[in-house]
């Protein structure tokens, strides 16, 4: 170990217990908050794209025209029959 | 563990542990380098997190091309050359009048006092030659790095380099001579 070395340890070890942790939770809380952000980003960003797209007059994810999307009332295709299937023959008796 | 293995490990986990070890191990390192660099205490406390915050932010980026110590270490030169270039609003801190000096005679004992000179004595030389020369004689002599990871790090030629590096040598040796000189018996 030459003398540079070890001026360099001896200014590590000014870098005492207290600096180390003041510096370790501002770290955690910046990482923190960056992964707040980024979940935010992971769950909103596809959805307001689509809202954007949608606004815009283009297709959705699921390739229909969203702004011709209307109701039947309002002259748009019925869906066809909608709710649960009924059970095919008879519920099991107990 | 070893560095890479705990890299790995956050990379696929983003575990704390992992990065409170990497922390453990870097920190005493990074606030030294930017102690001797930056001169101040609280611009190093300063500096230390932010250059934390870079390593972990473009650590999927590390190519594993050289070794960890030498990427951190890279990243904590550069942040501080660029600290002390927009403090000075000085373009470019290596392109100063040594640049333009005559080639100095290197007959190898100039290394050789400087690796033995005084830990107290240094660390006043370090502190008044300009920051250039400081970072490539801390790169070269604390760090161990070669002149080609040198080079790299402060994107020039080695040649370039190897000038920069006896220059620096030089220069330390004349401050150490105006600083202490030798006191009569």
């Amino acid at each position: 170990m030459n003398n540079f070395q070890r001026l360099e340890e001896e200014q590590a070890r000014l870098y005492d217990a207290s600096r180390r942790r003041d510096v370790q939770e501002n770290l955690s809380q910046t990482f923190g908050l960056f992964k707040f952000i980024g979940q935010i980003v992971d769950v909103y960003l596809p959805a307001m794209i689509g809202v954007l797209v949608s606004a815009a007059g283009g297709k959705g994810p699921d390739g229909r025209n969203q702004g011709l999307n209307r109701p039947p009332s309002e002259g748009g295709e019925h869906p066809g029959k909608v709710g649960p299937h009924p059970p095919n023959g008879d519920a099991p008796r107990r | 563990m070893k560095d890479l293995e705990v890299i790995h490990h956050y990379l696929d986990t983003q575990a704390s542990r992992c990065f409170n070890l990497l922390y453990e191990r870097y920190a005493g390192k990074i606030y030294s380098k930017c102690i001797s660099m930056l001169k101040e205490e609280a611009l190093a406390q300063d500096a230390t997190q932010e250059i934390f915050t870079k390593i972990f932010l473009n650590l999927s980026r590390f190519g594993e091309k050289s070794k960890f110590s030498t990427w951190v270490y890279s990243i904590t030169y550069n942040y501080c050359i660029d600290f002390l270039r927009r403090k000075k609003k000085q373009k470019n801190i290596f392109s100063d009048e040594m640049e333009k000096a005559p080639e100095p005679v290197d007959d190898g004992t100039s290394e050789k006092e400087l690796l033995e000179m005084e830990i107290g004595q240094l660390k006043v030389v370090l502190d008044n030659i300009p920051a250039g020369d400081r970072a490539v004689l801390l790169m070269k002599y604390q760090d161990g790095m070669s002149i080609k990871e040198i080079a790299d790090i402060l994107d020039k030629t080695e040649s370039a380099v190897k000038m920069k590096i006896k220059r620096a040598k030089a220069k330390a040796q004349e401050t150490k001579k105006e600083l202490f000189k030798e006191q009569p018996i």
